[in-house]
């Protein structure tokens, strides 16, 4: 291969790449479970679900060529210190600001290790509120702090 | 020239792969949840008054028991016991007992004499949610004792370590 077809075709690849759709994701979520989470006082067990707020982070798209280009989410958990028989989910509360388009992610969805589809769209978002659910809560949990990092990656779609 | 060019492909390529490890396409947020040691007791209830005062023709009087309360507990530590005591000590040539029904792993000691130190009246509990457990107490009186005015107790239940 001649040189200048090389430099030619190495500027396009590094213009390419330049032009990545980002994501990027502000707050989380801390839980505290206590005696106060009794279903009905002493002898009776621990409430099985909570819920956070439904704006406890926000995650927004940016970097887009365009309102038609398009993405999506993937979510997973990476786990430091997390007991598998509580199960963590995430759903999407609003479609955050933006001159793009948003969709999927309105019901709860399980977070597990491996990579599943979050949501998806077009064109930069804003903003986008994430409410996280942690369901099969019982006295069974032994006292100990626990948390795991969720992961959102967006990938760019044709 | 011809250092030029090559040197100028090598930076733009360099360029290239720096914008790609740059890129970012994942975000991360952090979720933590505390569960705290939680060790909570209650009981229904005061039992009804206890009386001894009838006794069979030759034979110490007959004691009075009472069933009508119950404990419940809610733990998720392990090697817990339950104690019980009395804020002062029974009358003389009286004793009041009190027989706590274990819940599901512990296990009961049966009728334990009150004090006004701890006895282990149930051990062995371990993360467990239960209620309804009966509470038996039992009065009892030798002919020595005589004649007792009506009394209080106040009886002290206690979920601890073991």
């Amino acid at each position: 291969m001649g040189r200048v077809p090389f430099l030619i075709i190495s500027i396009f690849l590094a213009l390419t790449r330049v032009e990545a759709i980002d994501i990027s994701a502000a707050g989380g979520w801390t839980e505290t479970i206590d005696e106060n989470d009794l279903q009905s006082g002493a002898g009776s067990n621990l409430i099985a679900t909570y819920e956070s707020v439904a704006n406890a982070s926000t995650a927004s798209i940016s970097n887009c060529t365009g309102d038609s280009d398009n993405w999506r989410v993937d979510v997973r958990r990476s786990d430091s210190n997390w007991q598998g028989d509580y199960l963590l989910s995430a759903k999407r509360t609003s479609d955050g600001t933006g001159t793009g388009s948003i969709s999927g992610g309105l019901s709860y969805i399980e977070i597990t290790t491996a990579d599943v589809e979050f949501f998806s769209g077009a064109g930069n978002r804003d903003n986008i509120d994430l409410q996280y659910r942690l369901t099969g809560m019982s006295v069974n949990a032994s006292p100990n702090t626990y948390n795991t990092t969720i992961i959102l990656t967006i990938v760019d779609e044709p | 020239m011809k250092k030029l060019i090559v040197g100028l492909a090598f930076l733009v390529v360099l360029l290239g792969l720096t914008a790609l490890t740059m890129a970012a396409n994942t975000a991360q947020q952090t979720v933590t949840y505390e569960v705290t040691a939680i060790n909570e007791i209650s009981v229904s209830g005061d039992p009804t008054n206890l009386v001894v005062n009838t006794a069979t023709a030759g034979s110490e009087p007959t004691a009075d028991t009472d069933a009508t309360t119950t404990w419940a507990v809610t733990t998720n530590e392990s090697s817990k016991k339950m104690t019980g005591s009395i804020d002062s000590n029974m009358p003389a040539n009286t004793t009041l007992e009190v027989n706590l029904a274990a819940p599901t792993g512990g296990t009961g000691q049966g009728d334990v004499t009150l004090s006004t130190t701890a006895g282990d009246l149930v051990t062995g509990i371990a993360t467990v949610a239960e209620s309804g457990l009966t509470i038996t107490y039992t009065l009892s009186a030798t002919i020595a004792a005589g004649v007792v005015a009506q009394a209080q107790k106040t009886v002290t239940l206690t979920l601890t370590d073991s």
